[in-house]
């Protein structure tokens, strides 16, 4: 079958299972617009109101599935607006084909038009990148890229494509679906090692990351835990892998995670990491992090092996592959004292309380939220305080229902991530947490929840400050204020008027739950203005560098 | 740690911009070359890379994983010290002083290097050797006039029977 490069890559894209692309048109995309205009029933094309938002989309869609997030954009800005995206995606190992469309191939090079060299500057910022020169070689590279994208650690691919090449014609001939990569095999002697420190360890410890998320892993994570009694904490990106209820679930781990879990890895003989790789949010002294104890490191990226912090035992490879092969040879084991010691620490240190009053705190409000959206609900979230408040106190019960970018931190996230989450579960009620600073920078996709009729639920912790930014300069810089406290005149409820979108304010506690309920009943896509205290801090903190042994505790009351 | 200087050798794609993501991957994650040479291979799909790097143990692994990680890199060996043999090349103008030409061609000769005359008393020397010769070569020329140097990267193979294409 004769076909042009756009037409090849549409049918590519839908032979290699996408159905849901995110964009934006632009010039050097008008021949894929074209092609796409003829396969509508197939591919679901969700028009963004900026590239941005299309990556971010694409990303959260792949987050909250665990499929491949497509997005695409024209050469240029276009492609340059997907950057902050990609980049995202790549910090957090999300699987994501973006697709760019770039000049003819005889304008390339010569300062054209909306021209940039956009495999150049998503280098660094992706798994790997293609520019394909010869319509031939077209349908190869998009099953290539999804390829990569998948196998191993998941992370994103760019295919460049010129304006020529789009419109060439070449023989199609229709390519498998991909297939991912064999996966990595660890060491049979590392193995017997592993096992033999399990056997050993009296106070064991698993450090789950996103790995875990990844690799689909979750149900034999548990079922190691409850097998060989062994408590888990995780990285914000391994949140959602363990239902909160479970009793030896300890919560987040680092900078802002549990007194607990904290607590634990000062105290733990053996440390599990699995898919998970001791940033600085979570090993801030990375020589002090489980000086006392040995770690097992299990990663499917071998580069991550005692990159930050030194581990004893290495096992690479898939961690559903490895707590398998764990389950089988493990053994069981009780460790009842030290479980019981954390579950008594739990309850005497907790994560600080709510303030009592009248005043809203998104402490509790996070408890009141999973009341009435139930356990089916996925969270989505911009960053700063918000997100960390969202990571401590929300519980999550379902895997992927903690939708964050934590590697980057990227402001701006939520909204865009929140229509690819959606739109990936039209039946699941989905919120993006964000605050007044975040929201400012991407809430132009508010204008894509509408269009695209997505009952997305916003809720924006208004403190008219850049709250995680002002807390450091409380912290650290003298209570200097510069430039966080924004002090802007944006009235949210118009705003979502003005987008075509209902709009809520909630001042006080008393409103969170007939607000709430309204606006979950009216299904429309919403924003919910909360004021919140400008001067409320996220404790605990580990300040940065230090070690979990110099927590901060704040002036809140801690304890239950 | 102890810092040690070690010669990596990389079998690559042989297409454009491969050598800018190696390259790419060492400024942005912050590691040395200290040399760095690049050409074809008996197989015109493959490139072969040779990259002399310094940093201690952890950081040469790192630098060893994270490039592996690479698409384009298709294996990756570090050519151990007692099988290392690498030579790089040295072109130099040198102005000799006409007293001291019979000197001067006697000193490139004990260097086995050779000389050509470009014009008068200019002349262009060469010389290809281990590195450490051509920096005393280079030393001990600084007794003439030299005008203007270049000298590529070290390329390297190992003095054993095992190949790149061994590596998995």
């Amino acid at each position: 079958m004769m076909l042009n490069g756009a037409q090849i890559l549409i049918q590519a894209l839908i032979d290699q299972g996408t159905d849901t692309i995110f964009g934006y048109p632009g010039g050097s995309v008008l021949n894929i617009y074209d092609a796409l205009y003829d396969k509508q029933d197939e591919i679901h094309h969700v028009l963004t109101s900026h590239e941005q938002g299309a990556a971010h989309a694409a990303d959260g869609y792949a987050r909250s599935t665990g499929k491949t997030g497509v997005c695409l954009a024209t050469s240029g800005p276009g492609a340059t607006n997907l950057v902050t995206g990609i980049a995202t995606a790549y910090m957090d190992s999300v699987p994501m084909v973006a697709i760019t469309g770039n000049v003819a191939s005889d304008l390339i090079g010569r300062d054209s038009f909306q021209e940039v060299d956009i495999a150049g500057i998503t280098m660094p910022v992706t798994k790997h990148n293609f520019i394909v020169h010869d319509v031939k070689e077209l349908a190869q590279t998009v099953r290539l890229a999804f390829e990569i994208a998948n196998s191993h650690r998941p992370g994103p691919v760019l295919i460049d494509i010129p304006k020529d090449v789009s419109a060439a014609v070449c023989e199609y001939e229709p390519l498998p679906k991909f297939e991912k990569r064999p996966l990595p095999q660890y060491q049979e002697s590392n193995m017997k090692q592993a096992l033999a420190a399990i056997r050993k360890a009296q106070r064991p410890l698993i450090y789950a990351g996103g790995g875990v998320l990844a690799a689909n892993a979750c149900g034999e994570l548990l079922a190691f835990s409850k097998q060989t009694q062994t408590p888990i904490c995780c990285s914000a990106m391994g949140l959602s892998c363990v239902p909160y209820d479970y009793e030896d679930y300890l919560g987040m781990i680092g900078m802002h995670g549990t007194p607990v879990a904290n607590y634990a890895t000062l105290n733990a003989d053996l440390i599990i990491a699995l898919g998970a790789r001791f940033s600085d949010r979570v090993a801030g002294k990375r020589d002090a992090f489980g000086k006392h104890s040995q770690i097992i490191h299990i990663d499917i990226d071998a580069s991550e092996i005692s990159k930050n912090v030194n581990c004893d035992i290495a096992l690479i490879g898939d961690a559903k592959q490895i707590l398998q092969r764990l389950l089988d040879d493990a053994g069981t084991y009780t460790h009842s004292e030290w479980c019981h010691t954390l579950r008594d620490f739990k309850t005497k240190v907790a994560l600080p309380q709510a303030a009592a009053g009248e005043r809203v705190d998104p402490r509790d409000f996070m408890v009141t939220l999973h009341e009435i959206l139930g356990d089916d609900a996925i969270i989505v979230t911009d960053v700063g305080q918000h997100q960390m408040i969202a990571a401590q106190y929300y519980p999550y019960a379902k895997p992927r229902s903690f939708i964050s970018s934590c590697g980057l931190g990227t402001m701006g996230y939520g909204m865009g991530a929140a229509i690819g989450v959606k739109t990936a579960h039209p039946n699941r009620p989905v919120v993006l947490i964000s605050g007044d600073g975040s929201f400012h920078m991407n809430m132009n996709e508010m204008a894509c929840a509408v269009s695209q009729q997505l009952p997305i639920i916003v809720l924006v912790f208004n403190n008219s400050v850049l709250g995680m930014v002002r807390q450091w300069q409380t912290l650290f810089y003298h209570k200097r204020y510069s430039q966080t406290s924004i002090q802007r005149q944006t009235d949210f409820v118009k705003l979502a008027e003005a987008f075509g979108a209902n709009g809520y304010r909630i001042a006080y506690r008393k409103d969170i739950m007939p607000i709430l309920k309204t606006a979950i009943a009216t299904k429309r896509p919403c924003i919910i203005d909360c004021i919140i205290d400008p001067d409320d801090c996220v404790y605990p903190i580990i300040p940065p560098g230090k070690g979990a042994d110099e927590i901060l505790y704040g002036n809140r009351e801690v304890s239950s | 740690m102890n810092q040690k200087t070690v010669v990596l050798s990389l079998l690559v794609s042989n297409h454009f911009g491969v050598l800018t993501r190696v390259t790419n991957l060492f400024s942005s994650r912050g590691y040395n070359i200290a040399s760095l040479s690049v050409g074809e291979t008996e197989n015109p799909k493959f490139s072969r890379i040779t990259i002399v790097t310094f940093g201690d143990e952890k950081i040469i692994n790192q630098i060893k994983l994270q490039c592996a990680k690479l698409e384009d890199v298709k294996a990756i060996a570090e050519v151990k010290e007692q099988e290392l043999y690498m030579r790089e090349v040295v072109l130099v103008k040198v102005r000799v002083n006409y007293m001291k030409d019979e000197e001067f061609m006697r000193f490139v000769h004990s260097y086995q290097a050779s000389a050509k005359r470009i014009c008068e008393q200019l002349y262009m020397v060469e010389l290809c050797a281990s590195t450490q010769s051509v920096d005393a070569f280079i030393d001990k020329l600084e007794m003439f006039e030299i005008t203007e140097i270049v000298r590529t990267g070290g390329c390297a193979l190992a003095m054993s029977a095992d190949t790149v294409y061994d590596i998995k």
